[in-house]
């Protein structure tokens, strides 16, 4: 079967940064793979190269087996591209940013009628098909611009961002969208996110960190991998508890939760963890591996 | 390599031009503007000029400079284009183009399409009063002279989108655009005959790709009151867009 999209030892530099640096990456059709990394790890800039829109200085990137240098066009007719920002024409109607989409995309005036239909509907967006886009919400100009994405029947939908300043309730409707595709239609899902909690939503999870691939797997093999439950501490000085651990010689983090020690067996060393600190502590609390963990422990603790 | 058939090619010109026109339709006042700078061009100065100036080559001044006066018309809407593909990309409509399945220079040549559209249309209106000056218009002149207004400015409408790929903030481009312009419309003997100036300024005028497309579009419109020969203007204006095409299809790749 071809792969989805295949990725191979991709490097792309902007002057002399390198902001990819051999990243090898593949999938197979009707799975979702989530890019997870902090600001600047290179995800972008792989969705982009991926996407046509910028091309590697060296490796070789293939959408459905058409090279994205050599074939672009071809390789663009097999995407669907949802960019972090608003890329929808305000000054036309719901329909028309469609209408334009579905011609410049390749699809017959009865063809793109059709697909229009359908796409409105499945996204619920029929009785706004008149509307300004201007007029939309965040959260329903999201979703135009997912189905916007789709309404060439594309293979693979990258998405850079796609919940980005969205309220939970959009969220949700995003993550049901995205879920149906891979499930009814078979469309592979590749997206960047800063938020832990949506890694989780895919198939694979794939950490990024200064251009390279630092970890990889199902979000329950890198939970697994870590294989390390942590110890919680809420103290009422974080980054002073942090260094009084490490200097006592324990494997402590600062994490928005507040102070994480990495331990084997956390039941039996709470009382030496807290008599390690010299402030008073609040709260301990004992949290098996989560994807949180996985991506702190791996990127060292970079902004999510 | 998949190469897209040149019917797909056509379609996606005309749906990135039939995209621009429509997004123009939305604010008509821009039209009405440029409907208003030109009455103030004729009236003011060509009219005004010609109590003045009398007759040039047989011709009262005004209907003599009217043909040149469209020509800045179109050739200012032309340069301006590129300012719709910089608006575009700043506000992220041109990333969505851009991972269109057509060739990319299929978008910056469908703006160009879109501008040679409202160039033809305005021409078409503002030739028709070319009479009421004293202008000697017959249909094969009008007819002549909408198309060759419409492909002046397309031509320097490509000079207009590679102005936009090469200065990428819009602010800057607005700054350049207005730099590129007034030497190339005030050096074009446009309001003026080519030959009638000092030689610093004729020289100027020669070097000026402008000069050519508003002398040929004279050819065409009024025959006979051109000042170079038909071939060359022609030439010239052809070179040009070859040359700027080959450059955009650099800046823009694949």
């Amino acid at each position: 079967m071809t792969a989805a999209f295949d990725a191979r030892d991709v490097v792309v530099r902007y002057g002399r940064r390198t902001a990819v640096n051999g990243v090898s990456l593949c999938a197979r059709p009707g799975t979702i793979l989530a890019l997870l990394g902090p600001n600047g790890a290179g995800k972008s800039t792989l969705l982009r190269a991926l996407s046509t829109a910028v091309p590697p200085n060296s490796g070789q990137v293939e959408v459905f087996g058409h090279d994205v240098v050599r074939d672009p066009v071809a390789a663009r007719g097999r995407i669907g591209v949802v960019f972090q920002e608003r890329t929808l024409d305000p000054d036309l109607s719901v329909d028309r940013n469609l209408w334009f989409h579905a011609r410049l995309f390749g699809l017959s005036r009865t063809d793109a009628r059709v697909r229009i239909d359908e796409v409105l509907a499945r996204f619920g967006l029929t009785g706004r098909r008149r509307d300004p886009v201007a007029d939309l919400s965040g959260g329903l100009a999201r979703r135009l611009e997912i189905a916007r994405a789709l309404v060439h029947r594309p293979g693979l939908v990258v998405l850079d961002e796609p919940t980005t300043g969205l309220d939970p309730d959009a969220r949700r409707a995003v993550w049901a969208d995205l879920r149906r595709l891979r499930d009814e239609d078979q469309v592979t899902v590749l997206y960047a996110t800063h938020y832990l909690g949506e890694a989780e939503l895919a198939d694979h999870v794939v950490i990024i960190h200064s251009g390279v691939i630092v970890r990889r797997g199902t979000p329950a093999e890198l939970k697994d991998g870590l294989a390390t439950p942590t110890l919680l501490l809420s103290t009422v000085d974080d980054p002073v508890a942090v260094r009084q651990l490490a200097s006592a010689g324990f494997d402590a983090r600062l994490s928005p939760e507040g102070v994480s020690v990495r331990c084997a067996q956390p039941g039996s060393h709470i009382a030496s963890v807290v008599r390690a600190v010299t402030m008073a502590v609040h709260e301990v609390t004992v949290r098996e591996p989560s994807l949180d963990d996985v991506y702190f422990a791996t990127t060292g603790g970079g902004t999510a | 390599m998949t190469r897209p058939a040149v019917s797909e090619v056509g379609r996606a010109l005309g749906v990135v031009a039939a995209r621009d026109l429509h997004r123009q339709a939305r604010h008509p006042g821009a039209l009405v503007a440029q409907g208003v700078q030109v009455v103030f061009f004729l009236l003011v100065y060509a009219i005004g000029f010609d109590g003045m100036i009398g007759s040039v080559d047989g011709l009262p001044f005004s209907a003599y400079v009217f043909p040149g006066i469209i020509t800045i018309q179109v050739v200012t809407l032309g340069v301006s284009s590129g300012l719709t593909y910089a608006f575009d990309r700043e506000y992220g409509m041109l990333r969505e183009m851009l991972v269109a399945p057509v060739p990319r220079l299929c978008l910056p040549l469908g703006k160009v399409l879109a501008t040679a559209v409202v160039a033809a249309g305005q021409a078409a209106a503002m030739l028709a009063f070319g009479p009421l000056l004293g202008l000697p218009l017959t249909v094969s002149g009008y007819v002549l002279g909408v198309l060759a207004f419409a492909v002046a400015s397309a031509v320097f409408g490509l000079l207009g989108m590679l102005l936009a790929t090469l200065v990428p903030q819009v602010q800057v481009l607005q700054s350049v655009v207005q730099m590129a312009m007034y030497p190339l419309l005030f050096l074009s003997g446009s309001v003026f005959r080519p030959d009638s100036g000092p030689r610093w300024l004729t020289a100027a005028l020669k070097a000026n790709p402008m000069t050519y497309a508003t002398d040929g579009i004279r050819h065409l419109v009024v025959p006979g009151h051109g000042s170079f020969p038909l071939w060359l203007d022609l030439a010239v204006v052809v070179g040009l867009a070859a040359a700027l095409a080959t450059a955009l299809r650099w800046r823009v790749g694949r």
